[in-house]
Parts: C-alpha cells; structure tokens; sequence
C-alpha cells in the first residue's frame, strides 16, 4: 500500500530525523550550544531545549518571540543587540555579538551569538537563524588565569620555573618559565633564555648553595628557605617549592636595600652597646666606620675626625681602611675655609661633597698628600652636638672620582649621628669624671685639714689636760679621797685621746702624706693585725715612692677598702700584701685565706667592690677581684704610675 | 742634764719644762719649731732633746737627721701624740720614743737613767 509505503518511509525518516535531533540535543547539552530561529513572517522563535536552559527556562515552557527574547537579554546589552539585529537584516549574511542574558532567577550568563539571516525567496530577509554559545565558565576561567598572570607578572618577588633534566643535578636544571621581576631582581634579562640551564643563564649562583638546594627540590624535597640569600651586590630572600615532574619553583625577593638597613641598624645598636659598656672611644668610633663601609658601595673607606679641645684642629679619629702615614698626616690639620673636605666642613659646620680632590680647590693644600695614598674623592659631614658645636667630620672616601646620592648621603648622616652620640656621651664622661676626681681632691684635702686639726689641736689639749691632772695628782696626798677621781679623769682622758687619734687616722692618715704610700700601706697593715688580730703582712717591692697625691690616695683608699671586706666577710687568718712595679704600673695585691669570692667573681652590685673598681678606673688602672688559687679572695690594683713633678723619688 | 724642748704648743712646753725641773733636770730652752731646735743646738751645749715628731715647720723625721749630726752625743727623745712614726723616728736617729699623753710622766726618769748610764 502507498499510504503502507509511505508510512515506511516516513518512518523511518521520522527515526532517522529524531536521531539526528537526539544527537544534536545531546551536542548542544555537551558544548552548551543553544541554537535558535526566528521566523519574520510569523515573528516566531524557536529555541533548542539546551537554548531554554542556557536562558535557565524548562525546555519549551513559553513561547518565545523576539520581545521575549530582547526581554531576557541584560538591559545593558539590548540595545546593542538589537542594533545588531537590525543591521544584519539590512546587510544580510552572518552576524555575530556577545550578549548578557539574565535567568528569572536574576543569575546573568554572557553569551556567545552567531547567526545568519535567511533570504527569503524575493531577495528579501525572512528570518535568523543561529546559535547561542554560554560562554560563561569559559570566560571565567579565562578570566581567573588573565588575574593569575596579572599578578605573576606585577608582584615584586621574582618567580621562575625550572626543571631537572637530571634529577640531583644542579646543572641540568632549565628555565621553563619566569616574570618580570626575576629579570628586575637578578638584573639578568631573560627574553630568549626559556630553555636554557642555570648556569648558562645565572653563573655567578653557582659557587652559591643555592642549585644544590634547587636539584633537591626538584628531586621531591620539602620546601627550602634561605631568608639572607647573598648573590652579586644583592640580597635575596630565598623560597624554593615544588612543582610537578621535577620542577622546581624559585622565589627570589629583593631584599637588599632592607638587609642593608637592618645591618647599619644592627651596627649602630653595637656601638651603642660599647657605649653603654664603656668601651675606649677610640673602639666605638671605628666600629661605626666599619659598619658604615660595609653598608656604602663597596670601595669605600670611613674616616672619623675629631675637633680638638682648641676648637682649631681636627684630630685622628679611627680610619682603619686609610693607610697609617695618611691618618698621621692630617692629624692635627688646621680648620680652616680651604682645609680639604673635612676642615672645611668643620669650619662651614655644613657637609662638604669633593666628588674630585683632583680639581677642587679645597684640596689645593693637600692635594698632593692625597693624590699619593690614591684618594680621588672626599664627602665629609659635620659631627654636631646637640648644643650644635662641631664635635667632628665623619668622611668618606674612594679612589675614584665621585658623587654622593641620596641613600650615601643619608647614610653619611646617620654614621654622623651615632659618631655625635658616642663622642657626646664620652665628653660627659670625661667632664664627670673630672669632676668626680675633682670632689674626691677637695674631700681628701678636707679630710687631711681636719684630721692634722684635730689630732693636733686636740690631741695636744687632751695631753696638757692629762699633764694637769697628774700635777695635782702629785700635790694632794696618796690618801686624799679627791685621787681615785682624778685617777679616772685620767683614764677618761686617754680614751678620749685614743678615739682623737683613731678618728684622724681614720679621716686620713698623715703617715700616707708624710712618708708615702708603702709607709702608709705597712701601717695599716699593722693597725689592721691589732684591730682585727688577723696576721697582715706587706712584702714591698718598691721604695718609698712619692707618688702623686691622688694617685696614692686612690690605692690607699682601694687598700682600706680591701681590708675592710677582709675583716666583714672573708673570716680568713691572715692576709698578704704586696706593692710593686710592673711595667710602667703600680700593682698592689691583697690575697687573704678566707671563704673567698664565688668563682664567678664577686656580685656586680656589691657597692664596696664597685667603689674600689670606680677608683682605680679614675687613676686610668683596673681593679679586679677574683678567687685566689688556694681559695680565699685576690684583690689586685694595677694603676699606671704618675709621680709629682716637683719631687721624684725612689729606692729603697 | 741641759735639756732642750721643742713642741708646737706652748702650753705643753710649759707643763713638760715645769716637770723636768721638779725631776732636777735643766731645761735650758723651749723651741716651737724645727728651725728654732736647730738654733738653740748649734748655739748651746745640749744634752738632750725632748721633741714632738710633728712640727709646724718641719716633719720631725727630716729634722732628726740634722739634729744627729749638729749634736752628735745628746740623746734625742721623741715625745708624740703620733707614735706611729715610731720605728721611723728610731731608724731616723731618735734614741727613744714615748707617747706624750700616756708617757710623759716617764721623761724625767728616763732621762735621768740615760745621763747615769753615760
């Protein structure tokens, strides 16, 4: 039958058709294709099923024309598309846009539209059709990887990627990727270089540690740090990280500018410290050029100058890096309006930059003189105090004819700060000092006047006292009931002498100005045995030196205060002195065999060890208290000697 | 025994001179200082020489020195408040040395022993 026949055929049409719809629909769901047409003449629009759900509508749930469809397009979009439209249909042929379409559930999908418009058989247009990609995800990842690049490409840390060719061999490691700011930090640029292996690419790391860490963890490793990584000039803050199939990734930061900051800073806490500690100034000073030579461009040489009490001259401060002949000969330079860098500086009290002492007339005097030690350029800035007086230069020079940028310049400046501070406080010192001894003078000069006042005039009225009352004695009978009164006046008037006698000795005894330092150290000796009945013995091997008042004040104050520890703490049975020379030095030596000091040494705070100290560092000496050999405690003074002028005595 | 007193206070010459003399000695002079000892001994016959170490002038140590050599044979005794020159004094050319508070009772005799024994 032809309707049979024709059943057949359409069926099989309808099966075959219904297939290639099966597998188109299943194309469009796979790819996110939706496909569409709209037929003018009706002002019907046909979506796919995938099209509904792009649009996030049930497959066929409304009816679609073009007002729905502009309906669903983001407002920002339609007019655009709608031009798009209309100028397809005026042009004819295909079209494309890329249009936002918003789901009812207000969730905005951007769209990929490409399109033809279908000719009508009068040359005229009677419809589009075309398909609508969801572009979405794809431009969101897209997106993600454009952000990712973005900042790969603009952070500062240098990121690069190699790979192990042979795993644990640094030199087979290859550049696969990198970003701008590993060309920036390692100064090395890396266009053309993919591919090429580290040494080729960075030769100066290979003495370095850092390609035998890299080969590790190429090779599997855990991540590695190196946080003050040195290569050339620059400091580098160091990751390394794993990356797939022997890969590793390199993290290089830039760091030397801040390491730089960080050692000055560490430096200056250093002389500060010593500051603090007391070191000489001297010590300080070239501890504060060598910090500042490290931090400065590599060649150049600190030097620190120090104006003299006069205020005319500058004086040798520490310069460790110039030779010797140089230091000795601007030692002493007058200041002056064309006296080199320093001098001048000094006298401007502003800083001098000569970037070349070759044709700066400053230098006209000393030209020579530095053209022979090789120094071509001399920056040197004023060391001012606070009250704004010029206590100094600090300098820097370099064989090569130069000139100071900002960051020199900053630093010069800083290095003249902490030379202000170490130079200031030590002044103080000095002046305090000066004082202290000072005071100390006029003390002992006021303890002498009064201990000769009182034992003399004291002394003497008590004797005349004590001679009247034996007078009388001898005039009244043997029985008179007025002797044993006069007998205990007597007595009462010796006691009163004796503690005349103590008090003065004690205020200062005349024997250490009369007799000397070694009489007065053996009388004391011996007081001590009678007050304390522990043996005190003196082996002197020095004549009776007539030493400088103060001088021998000070070791016998140090003496008195030694004993007196003797007698509260030590309970030792007896004590050896002994007073010599040594090298320019009095050294004065009192071991007693007591309980002794902790071996560790006394207790800082003791007051009374501290004072002895405090003593014998203002006579320029040292005092130290240590635990003797056989236990029991060893005070040793050492003093450089200084003798009066006007007497100079010795022998024995 | 011509007897020489040198002391700065003139109230313990006094008392010391009065006391010789009730012993039976001859004070023939008083000095205050070191440079009037020196004077009275070059001017007059001296037996002996009753002095304080501590002089307004002159230590009594320096002085002992001249002292020993301008009198060779008078006995020089130190009378001090200070005894604790002592063993200088003694190694200084003092013959004797007492303490003016505690000894000076004993002066006279000591003297008196000395000019018997010469």
């Amino acid at each position: 039958m032809d309707e049979d026949a024709d059943t057949t055929t359409e069926r099989a049409l309808r099966t075959t058709a219904a297939r290639l719809e099966r597998q188109l629909e299943t194309a469009q769901q796979i790819t996110h294709i939706g496909s569409f047409e709209w037929d003018m003449t009706t002002n019907r629009v046909t979506w796919s099923d995938e099209l509904y759900r792009i649009y996030g509508l049930v497959p066929r749930s409304i009816e679609v024309t073009l007002d729905v469809f502009l309906g669903r397009v983001h407002p920002d979009d339609r007019g655009r598309v709608q031009a798009a439209v209309q100028g397809a249909l005026e042009r004819g042929g295909r079209f494309a846009y890329r249009e936002r379409v918003v789901r009812p559930d207000g969730a905005v999908r951007e769209l990929d539209t490409i399109g033809e418009v279908v000719m009508g058989e009068g040359g005229a247009p009677v419809g589009l059709i075309g398909t609508c990609r969801d572009v979405t995800e794809e431009r969101r990842r897209e997106e993600t990887i454009r952000l990712y690049a973005e900042i790969v490409d603009r952070v500062s840390i240098g990121l690069s990627l190699w790979r192990c060719d042979t795993v644990g061999e640094p030199t087979s490691l290859r550049l696969v990727a990198y970003n701008r700011a590993t060309e920036a930090a390692t100064g090395v640029s890396l266009g053309g270089l993919v591919g090429r292996t580290l040494p080729a690419i960075f030769p100066s790391m290979m003495a370095t540690e850092l390609p035998g860490l890299m080969s590790e963890v190429a090779a599997g490793a855990a991540v590695r740090e190196l946080p003050q990584y040195r290569m050339g000039a620059g400091t580098y803050a160091v990751k390394l990280f794993v990356m797939p199939d022997h890969a590793v990734g390199l993290a290089l930061e830039d760091i030397t500018e801040r390491a730089r900051a960080q050692r000055v800073q560490e430096g200056e806490q250093r002389a500060l410290e010593m500051l603090a500690s007391g070191a000489p100034l001297a010590g300080i000073l070239a501890a504060i050029v060598a910090l500042i030579e490290e931090a400065a461009p590599a060649g150049t040489i600190g030097s620190i100058l120090l104006v003299d009490a006069t205020g005319t001259r500058v004086m040798h401060g520490a310069a460790p890096g110039l030779p010797d002949a140089y230091n000795r000969a601007i030692d002493g330079v007058t200041i002056g309006p064309k006296a080199g860098s320093c001098g001048t500086a000094v006298y401007r009290r502003e800083p001098v930059f000569v970037d070349d002492i070759a044709t700066d007339p400053l230098w006209d005097d000393y030209r020579a003189l530095a053209e022979q030690y090789g120094l071509r350029s001399c920056w040197s800035w004023p060391i001012l105090a606070t009250d704004g007086t010029v206590l100094g230069t600090f300098a820097m020079y370099h064989h090569v004819p130069c000139s100071a940028n900002a960051t020199v310049r900053a630093l010069i400046a800083r290095a003249a700060h902490v030379a202000a501070i170490a130079i200031e406080r030590r002044q103080l010192d000095d002046r305090l000092a000066a004082l202290s001894e000072r005071i100390e003078a006029i003390r002992e000069d006021e303890r002498t006047g009064i201990a000769r006042e009182i034992h003399d005039e004291l002394g003497q009225a008590l004797t005349a006292l004590k001679m009247d009352i034996a007078w009388v004695l001898r005039r009244i009978d043997a029985g008179s009931i007025v002797a044993p009164k006069l007998d205990e006046m007597s007595r009462a008037t010796d006691e009163v002498i004796g503690a005349v006698r103590r008090i003065s000795a004690e205020l200062r005894p005349g024997i250490l100005d009369d007799l000397g330092l070694r009489a007065a150290i053996e009388w004391q000796a011996d007081e001590f045995t009678k007050r304390t009945g522990v043996a005190c013995t003196v082996r002197a091997e020095v004549g009776d030196l007539r030493l400088e008042r103060g001088l021998a004040t000070t070791v016998f104050r140090i003496f008195q205060e030694a004993l007196t520890n003797v007698a509260r703490h030590a309970s030792a049975t007896k004590v050896e002195v002994s007073l010599a020379l040594e090298r320019g030095n009095l050294r004065l030596e009192v071991a007693d065999d007591g309980v002794g000091v902790p071996a560790a040494g006394p207790r800082s705070g003791a007051l009374g060890l501290l004072g002895m100290r405090e003593r014998a560092r203002r006579a320029g000496g040292d005092c130290i208290v240590t635990r003797g050999v056989g236990g029991g405690t060893r005070v040793i003074v050492t003093v450089p000697l200084r003798f009066p002028s006007e007497r100079v005595a010795s022998g024995s | 025994m011509r007897v020489l007193i040198v002391d700065h206070s003139r109230g313990i010459r006094e008392r010391l001179s009065i006391r010789l003399r009730e012993a039976g000695l001859e004070v023939v002079a008083e000095a205050g200082n070191g440079a009037e000892a020196i004077a009275f001994v070059i001017a007059a016959a001296i037996d002996a020489i009753v002095m304080d170490v501590l002089l307004p002038d002159r230590h009594g140590l320096d002085l002992l020195p001249n002292l020993r050599e301008i009198a060779p044979r008078a006995v020089i005794m130190i009378l001090t408040n200070a005894p604790e020159y002592a063993s200088h004094c003694l190694q200084h050319g003092a013959d004797i040395v007492l303490d003016k508070s505690r000894d000076f009772d004993a002066v006279a005799g000591v003297l008196l022993g000395r000019a018997r024994r010469a």
